[in-house]
């Protein structure tokens, strides 16, 4: 049973916050037992999309000052639930196939004194007969578009997922192109210089990993997140035009039963 | 990505990926059913989806090259496939639910043009030179470009509208100073919006095909939360509910709140709506109050209340929503729905997605996906293999020839052919989807999402309703607004809801004639462009309407109703007869609340275990021996040391 003490070594004891927003029906929730270790999540977010400025307030008051939504895209097969595995459980779990029932995974980094907590979004396989669905890429703060430096296809196949991209997903997103698997060099069948010229021609951040060795994988992420939090940063002392004007109602992020005024 | 083929096995195969389909996905692959879900279409959701301009106008494209060459589909490849003892049920390869669509484009075709801005009068002229160009499909049946402004007499006052602002706004926004404007759109001088802007920026739109809202208190809204499905969506509450009464558009006052700051209504009739509106809140209490009335219209009702002609108005059409003739009985009820849907998330009943309402079905997809489910799109069914002895439904053979065997069939309407149904004559939607230039509701925000209900403007027309998206909503670029209209069909759609888009807004005069418009044209939104279609409502039909095997569960809707609640009930009562003893959409576990075994052994894949997973899961085995019995109806998330195990 490990799995989520890396993330732990970044966060303080979780205390229990007496109002949770929940998208679960239930009595109050509140009062509910919560055991400190070994657990992610005692925190539930408010949001999941962390960066509007608007949202920092009520992320400081949980333990984290950041929560950002990562969503991995690219072909099946090129590592994408690894590299997530890896990263937030450090596992290079043997054999193909996704895990039943879960969503998204968390882990909590500290850069520089920054909390940030990254909500990663794996595919749940929909990718496999090219049928995500564009709710998918709805309020990601950043994309991992992933292929296997193995495999010629997988890296051919990069333009139509940028066209995904492009259509779906917000305009800000940050993308990084990661060629995984560099663990098989002698298999390599994209050069590292092709890749990269073409990440640069589109305006992506390149990075090639080893979900395996984990090689570059911690790197990639946390490259990410420092890029995030430059961003929402940015985002803070520029005009803030994502908060609700008078009348237009504000956002609601968690459908709960607890908004009943 | 491509050549992948699929398993040949599963309990639950559905085709089509609606709201109701995708729910009984979401609700089988849960509790452990090995799911494959199809669509024939690129996109998810069926009617039920949102498209971007751009994509909308493929969609039309599409409807339109149906409509020219009807079904010549090669029928082979599978015949060797199918034995003796089996024969075959043939689905339809069109969809024939879409009709009557035309589409108007107001805006200016001017291409450079659009970064240069024009006072709003100006242009008139030089753009109706080249605007209506029909892509209606039958357009003989009525002439578009006659009929633009139907009715000039059209009494628009605005001093009325105006007025209506203050109320609509939340005390707890604190910017009322700053200036609510896009950057594009300056205060004084409004750029005009040229098509070839639309299609620039046509991916900021998504078009809804079914307009609905989400009551707070509604069934669908019940669902997403304890499913945990609603963790995929964010909403936006409607904020303001508007109706057309007396040739304007007024605030209807809903809550407490509303009444007591209403400019529109007396005192006295202040106190006789809430008198009324408490008692409807518990009217099952007070039989004596209604009971005679029973057998009555329910507008009988409240006109025998003595309740004035602007109550009844409001009461009728704008919060019961109910028709003309409608029993007290049903009025009560749904008033009193009305009201305890207040208060929930905001100040009115109603919920939108962001991003328009095509989210929700692809979220239970999402579900039923992360639960080992299997998607394919662009990818049908051929036929179904049906065991003569037995006569059920054992095996589908799909589009590229495969044969793959289940247990359960489930199937969107649009797929059954004719020599299945029992009946093929069917109720109709109207549809109407404008694209405006602005609110039309003048107030200091332009970015809330609005209800407007439209009562019969004719004794024989259908009464109306209305949604107005802004950008806000991620459904619309900034700098318009976009409003659907939807009603239960008496003719066509253009027939039922263009008098009404005249009234509500300002058509360009689309032939040569340049009418000088009443100052008051000035004032109402422009629309830019405008489709109108029907869409066929099945959801009058039941299991008697087809001749199909027992194992095979036909989906039909969506309903004309605001709400989603006759989607949301046939998913569950499809769901008890596959699966009598399981629950419906039990809470997915909190992935904030897993804990991950840290031996590896993974291989998890949907083919072996994922019946044992989605059991370990539920943890339904273990006893709950959480000491706070108030989280028993929720074993997953809510027994905080329980183990989840990926293995
Ligand atoms: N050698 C090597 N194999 C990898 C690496 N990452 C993933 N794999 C293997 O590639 C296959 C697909 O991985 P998976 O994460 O399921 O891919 P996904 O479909 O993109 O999620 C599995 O057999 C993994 O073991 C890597 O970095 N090196
Ligand atoms: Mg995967």
């Amino acid at each position: 049973m490990v799995s989520w003490n890396a993330a732990n070594a970044h966060r303080k004891l979780c205390n229990q916050r007496e109002q949770i927003p929940r998208l679960r029906e239930g009595p109050n929730l509140s009062s509910r037992l919560h055991e400190p270790s070994g657990q992610t999540g005692c925190a539930c977010s408010n949001t999941l999309s962390g960066v509007k400025p608007l949202y920092s307030i009520i992320v400081t008051m949980e333990d984290y000052d950041y929560l950002f939504k990562i969503v991995l895209i690219g072909n099946a097969g090129v590592g994408k639930t690894c590299l997530v595995r890896r990263f937030t459980q450090g596992l290079f779990p043997p054999g193909q196939g996704a895990t039943i029932g879960v969503d998204f995974m968390i882990k909590t980094v500290e850069i520089k004194g920054v909390k940030v907590k990254l909500q990663i979004w794996d595919t749940a396989g929909q990718e496999r007969f090219r049928s995500i669905t564009q709710s998918y890429y709805r309020s990601a703060n950043a994309l991992i578009l992933t292929y296997d430096i193995t495999c010629e296809d997988s890296f051919r196949c990069l333009p139509e997922w940028l066209r995904e991209i492009e259509q779906y997903a917000n305009n800000q997103v940050v993308t990084i192109l990661v060629g995984n698997k560099i663990d098989l060099a002698e298999k390599r069948e994209v050069h590292r210089q092709r890749a990269e010229e073409f990440a640069e021609a589109q305006s992506m951040l390149y990075l090639e990993t080893s979900a395996k060795e984990s090689d570059n994988v911690e790197k990639l992420f946390l490259d990410l997140a420092c890029v995030l939090i430059r961003e929402a940063k940015q985002n803070t002392l520029d005009n803030n035009d994502s908060a609700p004007m008078p009348g237009e109602g504000k956002n609601i992020n968690y459908l709960s039963c607890c908004n009943i005024n | 990505m491509a050549a992948d083929n699929l398993p040949s096995e599963f309990d639950v195969i559905i085709l089509g990926t609606g709201l109701t389909e995708s729910v009984i996905a979401a609700a089988c692959s849960r509790v452990g059913q090995r799911v494959l879900h199809l669509d024939r279409r690129n996109y998810y959701a069926g009617n039920w989806a949102s498209f971007t301009f751009n994509g909308l106008l493929s969609w039309i494209e599409e409807y339109k090259a149906q409509q020219e060459l009807p079904s010549t589909k090669s029928e082979q490849g599978w015949n060797d496939q199918i034995e003796d003892e089996e024969e075959v049920i043939f689905l339809s390869s069109v969809d024939s639910s879409i009709s009557n669509l035309e589409v108007f484009s107001y805006a200016s075709e001017d291409s450079e043009d659009d970064e240069q801005p024009k006072a709003p009068q100006m242009d008139k002229a030089a753009e109706e030179t080249n605007s209506c160009h029909t892509e209606a499909q039958d357009t003989d049946s009525f002439d578009s470009c006659t009929q633009s402004d139907s009715d000039p007499h059209n009494p628009e006052g605005n001093e009325q509208t105006s007025k209506i602002q203050d109320t609509c706004q939340s005390e707890e926004d604190k910017k009322d100073q700053q200036p609510i404007r896009s950057p594009e759109q300056p205060l004084e001088v409004k750029k005009k919006i040229t098509y070839a802007k639309l299609l620039k920026e046509g991916r900021r739109f998504n078009i809804d095909l079914v307009s609905k809202l989400l009551y707070s208190r509604g069934l669908l809204v019940d669902l997403l939360i304890k499913s945990n499905v609603s963790r995929y969506a964010e909403f936006k509450n409607v904020s303001c509910i508007l109706t057309y009464h007396n040739g304007k558009v007024e605030q209807v006052p809903c809550s407490r709140a509303d009444v007591f700051g209403s400019k529109q209504l007396t005192v006295v009739e202040k106190r006789m709506l809430m008198k009324f509106l408490t008692f409807c809140l518990d009217f099952e209490q007070h039989q004596e109050e209604f009971q005679d009335f029973t057998d009555m219209p329910f507008s009988e009702f409240l006109k025998r209340k003595n309740l004035t002609e602007n109550l009844q108005h409001f009461i009728l059409h704008s919060i019961a929503m109910v028709s003309q003739d409608a029993p007290t009985n049903t009025g009560l009820k749904a008033t009193q729905h009305f009201l305890r849907c207040l208060g929930r998330y905001g100040n009115t009943p109603f919920l939108f997605p962001l991003y328009g309402l095509g989210e929700i079905p692809q979220c239970f997809c999402r579900m039923c996906a992360v639960f080992g489910g299997i998607y394919c799109l662009r990818h049908s069914v051929h036929c179904l293999v049906v065991d003569k002895e037995s006569g059920k439904c054992k095996a589908v053979i799909d589009t590229h020839g495969q044969r793959i065997s289940c247990s359960n069939f489930v199937v969107e309407d649009s797929y059954i052919r004719d020599e299945q149904r029992a009946q093929t004559t069917y109720k109709q939607i109207s549809r109407a989807v404008v694209i405006t230039d602005r609110s039309i509701l003048p107030s200091e925000s332009d970015q809330q999402v609005l209800l407007v209900t439209v009562p019969p403007l004719e004794p024989s027309s259908p009464a109306v309703r209305m949604v107005e998206l802004s950008s806000s909503s991620m459904t619309c670029m900034p700098g318009t607004h976009l409003v659907h209209l939807t009603c239960s069909s008496s003719g066509s759609a253009h027939e039922d809801l263009a008098p009404v888009v005249s009234r509500l807004f300002h058509v360009p005069n689309s032939c040569k004639e340049e009418c000088v418009q009443g100052s008051e044209e000035n004032e109402k939104p422009e629309v830019l462009w405008v489709m109108y279609f029907n869409m066929r409502d099945t959801s009058g039909l039941d299991n008697s309407s087809y001749n199909l095997p027992s194992n095979v569960h036909v989906c039909t809707g969506p309903d004309d109703s605001l709400g989603s609640d006759y989607s949301i009930n046939l998913a569950e009562l499809v769901f008890h007869q596959l699966l009598p003893d399981e629950e419906f959409c039990p809470p997915a576990p909190n992935p904030e609340d897993i804990i991950y075994d840290g031996d590896q052994g993974e291989g998890t894949t949907f083919e072996n275990d994922a019946h044992k997973e989605g059991a370990v899961i539920e943890g339904e085995d273990e006893p709950q021996e959480n000491k706070e019995q108030v989280f028993s109806s929720e074993p997953v998330q809510d027994s905080m040391g329980q183990e989840i195990m990926t293995e």
